[in-house]
């Protein structure tokens, strides 16, 4: 009896197991250990060895994904406050004592590992506006609701923003843009602040923006002007991209990643790397794993009733696809120089980890979520409602 | 296009789908509908757009790309050939190399090599430490520029191989590495000004290198090799490779033993009298062929910028008036056209008034009734005045022509100078007064050597040879120069004759000038001159020009020479071209024919001939 009982509880769980996010993520750690053996190599033919150590993160992320994907999203959610609390201590401590790389200091050295804390907030941030926003429910639809989860975020924004690390505090803005706009946001509302945001720009380029930071959007918009400056690594990424051509050169054949001309290749350009060795084909094969990604991330805001599992599941998507859309277009050079990853696929262990954690809090929602019928083909789900 | 935009479409139409599912009434909120339908439009532009940028870039720009990236990583590099060499004889027999290309290292920095400038500096100046350290200044320059992270540019040649292969295995970051040849001079200095110098970057700068150039190089080759961002170089394995032809070498006349003895002696001679200047050419009477062509001060190729004063080929850039040492050349003409003979008395004044001519021609003494034939052995000017007016214009400037005087002799070298003879087509007493003393015409050491040469070879003038031939690497000859004769101003009898005779007694007879230039083994002809130095156009009133020429063995000449010194010091003695000139020519001549192997003439004989 209890065998069955145990059978059932099995198969349900495999059922609301999401299986096709945790295979794209696991095909996706698949293509980025290839790719980074690739970046790895130096001319002399020796290797750089990321491919194992990111193998080493990938491991520890997994068993944060399933981690998370244990605990019931809504227990974590009750703890967001503290979540965040946490993560905004670690912004302000690693301004005091943080490692500056690049020229922002992101970064906790503890040894030989790097942990940059602005990863991980940033789904501490998806856990909070989920639940405030969720909690207040039609208050969203007024100035004051709109205003409250905009200061939640602005809050960690400005302090990575203090580091400085604009790449990581825009990724930010997706996520609270997406879950107020789920939640019910009047659109007049958004639509006033964005135009209030397109009015700010001249007044942010004036007194804002780093010289880099101008002479990147300077060189994106006019590269041959500035093609030893702010847009070398761009050009050199393009050069990798249309050199690999529709096939590519073939694994570890490419010539702009092993001879150094293409900067950081295994992490902000890493999507060059397979465009290099992979061609077109290459490109296309990972643009579509991170659309089956992003259609599977939707499937489980498809089929969950509660709004703040919903929210969490669009924050972490809208996350992503911003991060994709943007560092792939700055590898492409049809964006300015942002330093943002690709998921899952840069090397970088904080962003691997967090980026797992954040699938594993989407896995948490399908696994504990009250489900919404479609199509009346789901039995079970339906007697629930 | 349509093949990348296919996974945007599945993720579209999947999405659509959700959409229509989303958007049943009563189960999503509003937003939730509205978001469903901005990130469906969201997702296909975004998709949209990086899949044709994708497609463009991959495929339709592909090409341009693909070159791009060629250019930055892919350098024809030029393999340098290696320059021909220059042979000499040594005692006329064995040829030996005084000009051949070593292959040496090259390193060149070039761009912004990084921060570390204390551990850059250190490990760059370790491995130039044993044969080409870095100065004090090239440190703090190359320490300086790579601590505020400038480019910058920095070269140094000549390295030794096991040097470029640490430097090699240093793998330093903007440092070239590149292998080109070098010039060496086996012998040092010796005929330095006659070879020449080939610049740092294989272009010939002077001398038988830029004549012979064109033989000399050969054709460069070519090697693919790959950089990296960094600028080193990485072997491209199965790139393009073609050899480097080496170029053809040249065999010169000069004679390495000849050379270097005249070298000894005029460095021996400048040593005790402190010239400005002085010369000295050796050429082979039968053929023209320079054996010697030497110059003091001397000039060391390997230390051009401290030695840079004795770059001028003296033999053949400076001119000097001849002086007494003319005097041969319009009497034995004289003779032969029977405006005079050896035997004829002549009675040489040692004040000789010229009407119209203001200044009266002086001897050094009275030379009084003599000979014409001792008009040559005691140099009196009187008597060289009486016998040279017989000579119409164009008889005597049928002398210079002859003798090649006020003509260049189209010696194998840059920068010859032609003299002038334009005097001798005066006719009025001053003119003839002053050439026939050697003045009012200028030459050079070498047009007076190759006219001694013609005097000794029976009346025949030369071109003078300095190059014999340019062989292939195989030894195969290319092309050769045959001896080039140019003029015969004189017919054999007057030269082998009574004039050789006369030569010989300057050197040998009691009243000589040059008895200085007497030697044991072999008898010596020639003759001295000496005249003021000519400062700004104005003859200095203490400084000379000390000259001899002549030629060796008297009987049967094989070698003819002139030694010209400018300024030599007269704080002590007055200088004339016996003391200073005749001594160094006898025993170039001398120590030459030893060489040469020309067996010397018997002892008796020439002991005998010194008694007559």
């Amino acid at each position: 009896m209890s065998l069955r009982i145990d059978a059932l509880r099995l198969s349900r769980e495999l059922d609301r197991f999401p299986g096709t996010l945790l295979g794209v993520c696991l095909a996706l750690l698949g293509v980025s250990l290839v790719a980074l053996h690739s970046a790895s190599l130096t001319p002399t033919g020796g290797s750089l060895g990321y491919a194992a150590k990111q193998a080493g993160w990938a491991v520890l992320g997994l068993a944060g994904f399933f981690a998370c994907s244990q605990v019931p999203y809504d227990r974590l959610g009750r703890r967001a406050w503290t979540f965040m609390g946490l993560g905004c201590a670690a912004l302000v401590l690693v301004l005091l004592v943080g490692t500056k790389v690049n020229g922002a200091r992101s970064w906790f050295s503890l040894g030989p590992v790097r942990l940059q804390p602005s990863e991980f907030v940033k789904y501490a941030l998806v856990l909070l506006l989920a639940r405030t926003v969720a909690r207040r429910g039609a208050g969203i639809g007024t100035w004051r609701g709109l205003a409250e989860a905009g200061a939640i975020t602005a809050l960690p924004a400005g302090l990575v923003l203090l580091q400085p690390d604009l790449g990581t505090a825009l990724t930010y803005a997706p996520i609270l843009v997406s879950i107020v706009f789920v939640a019910g946001a009047r659109l007049r509302h958004l639509l006033a602040v964005a135009a209030a945001g397109l009015a700010s720009l001249p007044l942010l380029w004036c007194f804002f923006l780093k010289e880099y930071q101008k002479l990147r959007i300077l060189s994106f918009l006019d590269s041959n002007e500035h093609a030893l400056g702010g847009a070398y690594q761009v050009n050199q990424s393009v050069i990798a991209v249309g050199s690999g051509g529709l096939l590519g050169r073939g694994f570890g054949q490419g010539t702009q990643g092993p001879l150094g001309f293409l900067p950081e290749r295994h992490t902000d350009f890493i999507y060059a790397v397979v465009c290099e060795d992979f061609g077109l084909v290459g490109g296309v094969i990972l643009l579509a794993l991170y659309g089956h990604l992003l259609a599977a991330l939707l499937e489980i805001v498809r089929t969950t009733r509660d709004p703040e599992g919903r929210f969490i599941v669009i924050g972490v998507g809208a996350v992503t696809l911003v991060q994709i859309i943007i560092n792939v277009g700055m590898v492409l050079g049809a964006m300015p120089v942002t330093g943002l990853p690709l998921p899952l696929v840069s090397y970088g262990g904080s962003s691997l980890v967090a980026t797992l954690c954040g699938f594993g809090l989407c896995a948490s929602v399908a696994r504990h979520r009250t489900r919404v019928i479609v199509h009346g083909s789901e039995e079970g789900a339906a007697a629930r409602r | 296009m349509s093949a990348s935009l296919i996974p945007a479409l599945v993720a579209a139409l999947r999405l659509a789908r959700e959409r229509a599912r989303l958007l049943r009434p009563g189960q999503a909120p509003r937003g939730a509908r509205l978001f469903a339908r901005v990130a469906l439009c969201g997702l296909l532009v975004g998709y949209g757009l990086l899949a044709h940028r994708l497609y463009t870039l991959q495929v339709l720009e592909h090409p341009r790309w693909r070159e791009a990236a060629e250019r930055q990583h892919v350098r024809l590099r030029p393999e340098p050939a290696e320059r021909g060499r220059l042979f000499v004889l040594d005692g006329g027999e064995r040829l030996v190399p005084v000009a051949a290309s070593l292959v040496r290292g090259s390193l060149l920095v070039e761009g912004r090599p990084g921060r570390d400038a204390v551990a850059f500096v250190s490990s760059l100046a370790a491995a130039c430490e044993p044969d080409a350290p870095l100065t004090g200044a090239e440190r703090a320059f190359v320490e300086d520029r790579v601590r505020r992270g400038k480019a910058f540019y920095f070269r140094r040649r000549r390295l030794e191989p096991d040097t470029m292969a640490r430097l090699k295995a240093m793998r330093l970051h903007h440092v070239q590495l590149e292998h080109e040849p070098v010039r060496a001079w086996p012998f040092g200095p010796l005929a330095a000004q006659a070879l020449g110098l080939v610049g740092q970057e294989g272009r010939a700068a002077s001398g038988l290198e830029r004549v012979l150039d064109e033989a000399l190089t050969g054709t460069p080759g070519t090697r693919e090799v790959r950089l990296d961002n960094l600028r080193r170089e990485l072997v491209a394995p199965g790139g393009l490779h073609v050899p480097a032809q080496p170029g053809h070498d040249a065999v010169l006349s000069l004679d390495r033993s000849v050379q270097a003895i005249a070298e000894a002696e005029l460095a021996a001679m400048a040593a005790q009298s402190q010239p400005q200047g002085a010369a000295c050419v050796v050429v082979d009477v039968r053929t023209g062929d320079v054996l010697a062509l030497a110059s003091w001060p001397p000039f060391d190729p390997e230390r051009p910028a401290e030695t840079l004063p004795g770059i001028r080929c003296r033999a053949i850039t400076d001119t000097y008036e001849p002086g007494s040492t003319i005097k041969p050349l319009f009497i034995a003409t004289a003779w032969e056209l029977g405006l005079g003979g050896p035997d004829r008395p002549i009675f040489c004044p040692q004040r000789l008034m010229v009407p119209r001519r203001r200044k009266a021609i002086e001897d050094h003494h009275l030379v009084g009734q003599v000979f014409e034939a001792d008009v040559i052995v005691q140099s009196s000017n009187s008597g060289s005045y009486m016998i040279t007016q017989r000579l119409s214009g164009e008889q005597a400037q049928r002398v210079g022509s002859g003798f090649g005087l006020g003509r260049r002799t189209g010696i194998d070298l840059p920068g010859e100078a032609a003299g002038r003879a334009d005097a001798l087509a005066k006719r009025d007493v001053t003119t003839i007064g002053s050439y026939a003393q050697g003045y009012a015409v200028s030459v050079t050491p070498l047009q007076m050597a190759m006219a001694y040469a013609a005097l000794a070879n029976g009346g025949t003038l030369y071109r003078p040879r300095l190059v014999r031939e340019v062989r292939d690497r195989q030894g195969e000859v290319v092309r050769a120069w045959a001896p080039q004769a140019v003029a015969r101003p004189l017919s054999g009898e007057v030269a082998r004759g009574p004039l050789r005779a006369a030569l010989e007694r300057v050197v040998n007879d009691p009243r000589g000038t040059a008895r200085r230039a007497q030697s044991d083994a072999y008898a010596i002809a020639g003759k001295t001159g000496t005249t003021k130095l000519l400062v700004d156009g104005r003859y200095h009133d203490r400084e000379v020009v000390a000259s001899f020429c002549g030629f060796a063995p008297a009987d049967e000449p094989r070698i003819a020479f002139s030694v010209v010194v400018w300024g030599p010091s007269t704080a002590k003695a007055k200088a004339w071209g016996g003391t200073i000139a005749a001594p160094v020519a006898g025993r170039v001549a001398e120590q030459a024919l030893r060489r040469l192997r020309v067996p010397p003439t018997p002892r008796a004989e020439v002991a005998a001939r010194g008694a007559r």
